[in-house]
């Protein structure tokens, strides 16, 4: 392992059973030091003991916000009420992400050993997992689990002899990308509709029922027994001075090596692409990574050298997220991206709100207009408008974030939008309604294959001669690029030639493309 | 505490909001979704304000006021940001109109019937003018909207009865499901769907009716759009004047606005005043109107030639009665006078009975049943059972036993008490049918099968530990039994629980069951003044002139009487009808078309008048309108009638000397005054004794069967206000009761 580049620089802590035992069998985990850390912490550790451990180790939320989870756990102990719960978030909702999925299905039981110490530090004696039920081998081990742990003793009454008492339950989720929002999720577990209420108050004083509720990550929750049982110091030592531990990002898009890949905090973006991911395939440029989900930023080539944490994130117009990570070549237009991640905010918007409903949707109208050519400059000023009113008008941290694609990509690939409104032209020759497909009369051989594919027609050209487009008929659906043959490779894609002036009117006809997978 | 709040200091009580607290201190802070009868929603966004030393900016709505925090409403940040906002609302809502410089000449002419049947923007809306958004947008001054309008182009909903519902103009503020939910405990509405496609609505694809939905109309009330609008409300010209009346239509006497234009009622509306507090039912909110003025309204006087009813003039009407009063043996007269009528006319009533009449048998129809029940209770034992009459108490009760009472239905302010009481945790227990919803399926409900003291039993056994009666049930009395003990519950229940052969050994049990558990019991009256004319009836002398109808009724199967004076409501008596029927009613019935004589009373609203409620809250009116054709209060038809028997001079239409008299002669009215402010004047009722705990037999096994006489009355009466006939008299209204 040491020698593949994908595994030397990562750092196993939360993945560190991954593949390694058998999840659906409690005495792997516990063959692999599984549970001493919960035996620790209730039997020789008060819960102050207990949060003032996590405190220093200094772990931070890795759902995305960040909080130092050893607040969070003491504003829930401090919180006036009973009974408390301990939540597990894994709606993992963000497209191409699936590093809750994998900790769920290759280690349910570090997730359990977690919220078992949590709820022994806040004084919790029920607890929830919220798991999407897109995931249905993370619901059947963890209930698995919570079964065998049940069966030892780890959970249910008088937990390892020490009077302790806790239970857990499984709570499959409906499948709303804003489920995932924490007091959407609690409500959810309510019974209601998972529409996020307004903080303060924080589910640490009101949450489930209105009663003091801690709710974490799955991530988080996994990083616990770690800490317990190998001390603060231990996990303090990794990482940066605000951003400890380690942190796994789903590696995904234009790279070499995709999956899941664990690192320690403050590693610089440069060694995640190119030394893991192996760098950017088919000899192609890098143009930036779009990290934190949806809702996070895209991070151009200048950045490369950032140390990943919360702050430099954040810094640079994105965020931590859960972790997601798209890597993005030349081929990839920025405006284009902004829109599609503009329509999954605007579908994913849960509607109560009133910026955050319709702007998402305004800003993903106007970018399906520049997408289109038929942006103006003025809807630049229009996007960062409606963009502003929505970070700071909306209710939940789905709304405050969503603009987040578009704000970055106009920070930093202004001059991509500048050449969709005012040149009418994709830099990166993804927008349809702004490029056309040619024939390079040196290279064409006169097969017939495009033009016999063309489901409309607008090829014409004989055996063995030179065969050309028809501009006004094209729809640009881009068969013929495919079928020309790959030893031949005559048909390319160009800005078309009246760029700079009105676009035809069939483009401006031809609705742009909606991506279809996630990580392009 | 006090808060700063632009510059100003702020005094603030525990758990207000910052809002709350700007409001009271008369400062505003605009907002569309919050609402004081609901919990905090935070989704217009309209509210946010920027609190010192915190990031983000906060819901004013939403966010507690705290000791010392600065507050700011109206920097230059803020007030862009809530144009803005207020702009992203309007673009999916008709704003034209809004921004339009046009508008005020629009309004002076152009306020006709619509032409297009769609609501387009606001000269074409019913709320214009009333619009809370119209209101929004004047105060945050929004000149213009950046965004393109967006009309969602939905069929609006007219397929319901009472309200049409136009979601394209709906802003998404919830307040509707909320006041369905939090404050009615129906819940039948949500959001539905998602993102740019959310909306309002029932299921999807059912309508109210489909979905359980009582009109109420609180959604209607608290809509600050024209969304939801009551059908058939002329918007304009707008109303005249308002005037508060209370609700006729059953025991609870909500306090209702009705807007006037000239004699004509536009709407009715609830009053945010006690007992009701801005709520009402769908009689009160939707049918006051069909009730004034609907079809069937007894207009004139009429009396019998060859074999017809014939217009004749008052005088001439009222000739003819006293002639016909006069040929009948006083012992052989009957008089009916309605219960759902003001204290003064019922009074009227009773002394022509007594004094002019004579009559043999005076009854009130529908006569006051959970009173009599009570006091058959007193009159069997020795004394008088401590009961509980206030509705606020309920909602503060640690638990909830209701007995076999359609509490949403027959007491509509005792269930939105239950419903606050559930909310803050209390438990509720039902015997029999649990109402629909949340709250009702939340319950644990008793199954109490045909006998329903035996139930009553099964409880108290249940209460105490005591072999089941019955293995099969008692699981869930033991589960209710846990719900109650300790917990000092609210027994409501009201004669229909009480009407069973055995009704006041069930009642006995019951206050056994109170006493077990140190509960309360709560008999709620049904009938609207029914408290009012039971402790009238009773502080009037005349021993053997009165007895109960269901003696009249007996005594009409019997052919016994030679003269009926039929002011109440009464099923139709067919060829049981007397030699002489004398109507005087609000509305035609069937027998008002056998009667000799018809003269036109007037309806609750033109009388005026004093109305006692379940609580025995006492509340005095003015007519809000006067007396359509030529229908006069039957205080005043009384003394003319009296006149014309030779009874002159004291039964005077002077309905203010009539109160007078009788506050001085029921001692439970003693010290009222129709201008009381305040706390408001309770009517006092009989003192009650300690009756321990009441023996009793081990109730008798009954087979389902035939029902035997019992203690209720007829079960009718709350489908009829004197002779208006609920369901015959608006097709609305007898379409929510197919629906049931």
């Amino acid at each position: 392992m040491k020698d593949i580049g994908f595994f030397k620089h990562q750092r196993l802590i939360v993945l560190r059973n991954r593949g390694r035992i058998d999840p659906e069998k409690i005495e792997d985990y516990i063959a692999t030091d599984g549970y001493a850390a919960a035996a620790k912490a209730l039997g020789e550790m008060s819960p102050e003991a207990i949060i003032a451990e996590v405190t220093a180790a200094g772990l931070r939320g890795r759902g995305g916000a960040g909080f130092p989870t050893g607040l969070k756990w003491q504003a829930t102990r401090g919180a006036a009420g009973r009974p408390k719960y301990v939540v597990c978030n894994g709606d993992e909702g963000d497209p191409g992400a699936f590093m809750d999925r994998s900790v769920l299905e290759a280690d349910p039981h570090a997730v359990i050993e977690g919220m078992i110490i949590g709820a022994r530090a806040v004084g919790a004696e029920r607890g929830f997992l919220y798991i999407r039920h897109e995931y249905p081998l993370a619901l059947a081990r963890v209930g698995k689990a919570l079964d065998q742990a049940r069966r030892l003793g780890l959970l249910g009454r008088d937990i390892l002899g020490t009077g302790f008492e806790l239970d857990l339950e499984v709570v499959r989720g409906a499948g709303a990308f804003v489920s995932g929002e924490e007091t959407a999720l609690l409500a959810a577990i309510e019974g209601g509709r998972a529409y996020p209420r307004q903080r303060p108050p924080y589910p640490a004083q009101r949450g489930l029922w209105g009663k003091p509720t801690v709710i974490n990550n799955v991530e988080t929750w996994a990083n616990i027994p770690p800490i317990i049982r190998r001390g603060a110091a231990w996990f303090a030592g990794l990482g940066t001075e605000k951003s400890k531990g380690t942190k796994i990002f789903s590696l995904v898009g234009k790279i070499a090596n995709t999956g899941l890949v664990e690192v320690p905090m403050g590693i610089p973006l440069r060694e995640i692409v190119y030394g893991i991911g192996g760098g950017i395939p088919g000899g192609r440029e890098f143009k930036a990574v779009q990290i934190g989900g949806p809702s996070g930023g895209c991070i151009p080539k200048s950045l490369l050298d950032l140390p990943v944490d919360y702050e430099s994130l954040k810094a640079a117009g994105s965020m931590m997220g859960s972790g997601g990570m798209i890597v993005m070549d030349e081929d990839t237009c920025m405006v284009d991206i902004a829109h599609y991640f503009l329509r999954f905010a605007e579908d994913e918007s849960c509607g109560k709100c009133a910026p955050c409903r319709v702007g998402t949707g305004e800003m993903a109208r106007l970018l399906a207009g520049i997408t289109a050519g038929r942006g103006t400059v003025e809807d630049l000023a229009r996007l960062e408008s409606l963009a502003a009113t929505t970070v700071k008008g909306s209710l939940c941290g789905l709304g405050q974030t969503a603009p987040n694609p578009v704000l970055t990509t106009l920070r930093y690939f202004r001059d991509e939008y500048e050449a969709h409104v005012l040149d009418k032209r994709c830099p990166a020759l993804v927008c349809k309604a702004l490029i056309s497909f040619a024939v390079d009369p040196e290279r064409c051989v006169g097969c017939l294959l495009c033009k016999k594919a063309c489901p409309v027609g607008a090829i014409s050209g004989e055996l063995k001669k030179v065969h050309t487009i028809d501009q006004a008929a094209c729809t640009r659906c881009g068969i013929c690029l495919g079928v020309c043959p790959s030893k031949v490779r005559a048909v390319y894609k160009t800005t078309p030639a009246h760029a700079g002036a009105a676009v035809s009117p069939m483009a401006a006809r031809t609705a742009p493309s909606r991506p279809t997978g996630e990580g392009r | 505490m006090k808060l700063t709040i632009d510059e100003r200091e702020v005094e603030a009580r525990a758990g207000q909001t910052i809002l709350e607290a700007a409001r009271s201190a008369g400062l505003s802070i605009p907002s569309l979704c919050d609402h004081p009868d609901l919990e905090p929603f935070a989704g217009c966004r309209i509210c946010l304000v920027e609190i010192a030393g915190r990031k983000d900016f906060a819901p004013a709505c939403a966010t507690a006021a705290e000791d010392g925090i600065v507050v700011r409403t109206r920097t230059p940040e803020i007030v862009a940001l809530r144009k803005s906002i207020l702009s992203f609302i309007l673009a999916q809502h008709p704003y034209a109109c809004l921004v339009c410089p046009e508008k005020k000449t629009c309004d002076d002419l152009k306020a006709t019937i619509r032409k297009t049947g769609e609501v387009t923007g606001c000269v074409l809306c019913h709320q214009n003018g009333a619009c809370e958004l119209q209101k929004v947008a004047d105060e945050i001054g929004l000149e213009r909207v950046d965004l393109p309008a967006v009309y969602r182009g939905q069929e609006v909903h007219r397929e319901d009865p009472f309200f049409d519902r136009d979601y394209n103009l709906c802003i998404l503020c919830g307040r509707c499901i909320r006041i369905c939910e939090q404050v009615r405990g129906a819940a039948v509405l949500s959001f539905l769907h998602r993102g740019g496609r959310t909306e309002v609505g029932p299921a999807p694809g059912r309508t109210l009716l489909e979905s359980g939905c009582r009109f109420c109309g609180a959604c209607v009330d608290v809509c600050p759009t024209g969304a939801l609008v009551e059908r058939a409300v002329r918007p304009r010209p707008a109303a005249t004047s308002a005037a508060e009346i209370v609700c006729p239509f059953c025991g609870q006497g909500c306090v209702l606005t009705l807007g006037c234009r000239k004699n004509e009622i536009n709407d009715a509306r609830p009053a945010v005043a006690a007992p009701n507090r801005g709520q009402a039912c769908v009689k009160g909110r939707f049918l006051v109107r069909a009730a004034v003025a609907g079809p069937g309204r007894i207009l004139g006087s009429y009396v019998r030639r060859n074999g017809r009813l014939e217009p004749v003039p008052f005088d001439e009407a009222l000739e003819r009665a006293a002639a016909g009063l006069r040929t009948a043996t006083p012992e052989r007269t009957a008089l009916v006078y309605p219960s759902q009528a003001p204290l003064e006319d019922v009074y009227a009533f009773l002394e022509f009975g007594r004094e002019a009449l004579e009559a043999g048998s005076v009854a009130a129809s529908p006569s006051p049943d959970v009173d009599a029940a009570l006091e058959a209770f007193a009159a069997r034992h020795g004394a008088a059972l401590p009961v509980e009459r206030r509705l606020e108490e309920i909602g503060r009760a640690g638990s909830i036993l209701a007995w076999n009472i359609d509490l949403p239905e027959d007491h509509p302010l005792a269930w939105l008490e239950v419903v606050r009481a559930v909310r803050k945790g209390a438990d509720f227990v039902v015997a029999g049918t649990a109402p629909a919803g949340p709250v009702g399926r939340d319950a644990v409900a008793l199954d109490i099968g045909p006998g329903a003291e035996a139930a009553a039993a099964e409880l108290a056994a249940a209460l105490s530990d005591r072999p089941a009666v019955s293995k099969r049930t008692r699981r869930a009395f033991d589960l209710a039994a846990s719900k109650l003990a300790l917990r000092a519950p609210a027994i409501l229940f009201d004669a229909g629980s009480l009407a069973d052969p055995s009704g006041l050994e069930l009642l006995g049990r019951l206050w056994n069951l109170a006493l077990l558990v140190g509960g309360r019991l709560f008999p709620l009256a049904r009938g609207s003044n029914e408290r009012g004319v039971h402790a009238l009836s009773r502080a009037l002398p005349g021993p053997g002139s009165r007895k109960d109808l269901e003696a009249v009724r007996d005594g009409l199967r019997a052919g016994a009487f030679e003269a009926l004076y039929l002011a109440g409501p009464l099923p139709d008596l067919a060829d049981r009808k007397p030699p002489f029927l004398l109507i005087q009613d609000t509305h035609w019935s069937r027998n008002a078309e056998r009667a000799d004589v018809v003269l036109p009373a007037a309806v609750f609203a033109e009388a005026g008048g004093t109305w006692v409620n379940t609580e025995g809250r006492v509340r005095t009116y003015a007519p809000a309108l006067a007396g359509r054709g030529s229908a006069r209060p039957d205080g005043a038809i009384l003394a003319a009638l009296a006149e014309r028997l030779g009874h002159p001079g004291r039964l005077g239409a002077d309905r203010a000397a009539a109160l007078r008299e009788i506050c001085g002669r029921v001692p439970g009215l003693n010290g009222y005054r129709p201008d009381m402010t305040g706390e408001g004047f309770f009517l006092a009722g009989t003192p009650a004794g300690a009756p321990g705990v009441i023996p009793l037999a081990a109730p008798a096994r009954r087979r389902p069967g035939r029902p035997r006489k019992t203690l209720a009355a007829d079960a009718t009466a709350e489908e009829t206000l004197r002779g208006f006939d609920l369901v015959a008299g608006h097709r609305g209204y007898a379409r929510t009761r197919r629906a049931r």
